[in-house]
């Protein structure tokens, strides 16, 4: 171990010990016990570990813990209490899911579009998620899952 | 070169432990036959009912995205006449549930399906009989519905009635519930586990951390 690196973490600093190739997704997952950013591929083609990184969908899985200067969001962070996100709901009220592997870096990167540009059309939907992989291919759903996500922000 | 022969010398060693486990392989499933103590022609195999009603299904078949953790919850739901959410389901923990083959071909619906409606239909009329034992009524004039058994001005709910009496009785040849009086099954529900899923609280098997580790 050479390096103490601190991380906002949603919205807690923690501070941990890393090698300078220690991935954010080791960090989140074993020593933060954060699993809800997914190990698919480990290198950058699958979607599964994304978080936000100062607000950026982020692949945890290819980003060098050490490196991350700006606050982390993952999965855990996404809902108000117990009030879900705008997609969570989305994901659920679409049944956007099979084994739902996937689920947590769709709606992490989701959240990243909507951030940016609320009323996004499908085929900025399908080309923004293009990089995330659904094994189960609920490809319909989760386009429609966002759809429904931006139509609800929308209306609040 | 050498270090493919290395490599497959390696693989028929493996298979060679492959052998071993398979000659091992049915003292492993009579042991598992009758797991927690049930024999699988039991009631108590299949579902427990709790003191304050909470229904626990056990059940060999796991799952990893056909979603029939709901699907097979319906079926309880269905012929135990209760809610989705006062049923939780224990799939595939080999030391709790009854002995299965496994999860393949499709099989559940027609086969698990079955065997978890005739049990929790069982479970009713069993506890119909217990209701009527205790009040002394003629049992046609009870009904089970929403985990309270009522008639002849008496009512009792199901995790009452069934907690001095385990359910330790034959799986019975009742009637299943008609596809046409159908109120849970064959009708879309949401995803049972959903939320845990897109708030990232499922844990996946990558996710258990083994108590030693
Ligand atoms: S695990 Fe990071 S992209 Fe696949
Ligand atoms: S729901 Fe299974 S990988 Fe997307």
């Amino acid at each position: 171990m050479d390096a103490k690196v601190t991380l906002r973490v949603n919205g807690e600093a923690r501070t941990i010990e890393v090698f300078p190739d220690t991935s954010l997704l080791e960090v989140l997952r074993d020593d933060l016990g954060l699993t809800g950013a997914k190990y698919g591929c480990g290198e950058g083609m699958c979607g599964a570990c994304t978080v936000l990184v100062g607000g950026k969908p982020t692949r945890s899985c290819v980003t060098p813990a050490a490196e991350v200067k700006a606050e982390v969001v993952t999965i855990e962070g996404l809902a108000q209490g117990d009030r879900l996100h705008p997609l969570q709901q989305a994901f659920l009220e679409e049944g956007a899911m099979q084994c739902g592997y996937c689920v947590t870096g769709m709606i992490m990167n989701a959240a990243g579009l909507l951030a940016t540009n609320a009323k996004p059309t499908t085929a900025q939907i399908k080309e923004h998620m293009e990089g995330n992989v659904c094994r189960c291919c609920t490809y319909e759903r989760i386009v429609a899952a966002i759809e429904r996500a931006a139509r609800a922000e929308e209306s609040r | 070169m050498k270090r493919l022969e290395l490599t497959r010398r390696e693989v028929l060693a493996r298979l060679g432990g492959g052998v071993l486990v398979l000659a091992f392989a049915p003292a492993c499933v009579a042991q598992n036959r009758n797991s927690g103590g049930q024999a699988n022609d039991r009631i108590a195999a299949w579902l427990h009912i709790g003191p304050e009603g909470k229904v626990t299904v056990f059940t060999g078949k796991v799952e990893v995205g056909q979603d029939i953790r709901t699907s097979l919850t319906q079926a309880v739901a269905e012929e135990l006449r209760l809610p989705m959410d006062a049923i939780e389901l224990v799939m595939g923990d080999t030391d709790r549930v009854p002995f299965d083959q496994g999860t393949f071909g499709s099989r559940t619906t027609p086969t698990m399906a079955p065997i978890l409606r005739r049990a929790a239909a069982s479970a009713r009329e069993t506890l119909l009989d217990l209701a009527a034992a205790r009040w002394s009524v003629d049992r046609s004039g009870l009904v089970a519905e929403g985990g309270t058994v009522r008639g002849g001005g008496h009512s009792a709910t199901y995790g009452d009635l069934a907690k001095d009496q385990p359910l330790d009785k034959p799986v019975r040849e009742v009637p299943l519930t008609e596809p046409k009086d159908w109120k849970v099954m064959g009708r879309p529900m949401p995803k049972v586990g959903g939320r845990a899923i897109v708030t990232g609280r499922h844990a996946y098997t990558s996710d258990l951390r083994r108590p030693a580790c």
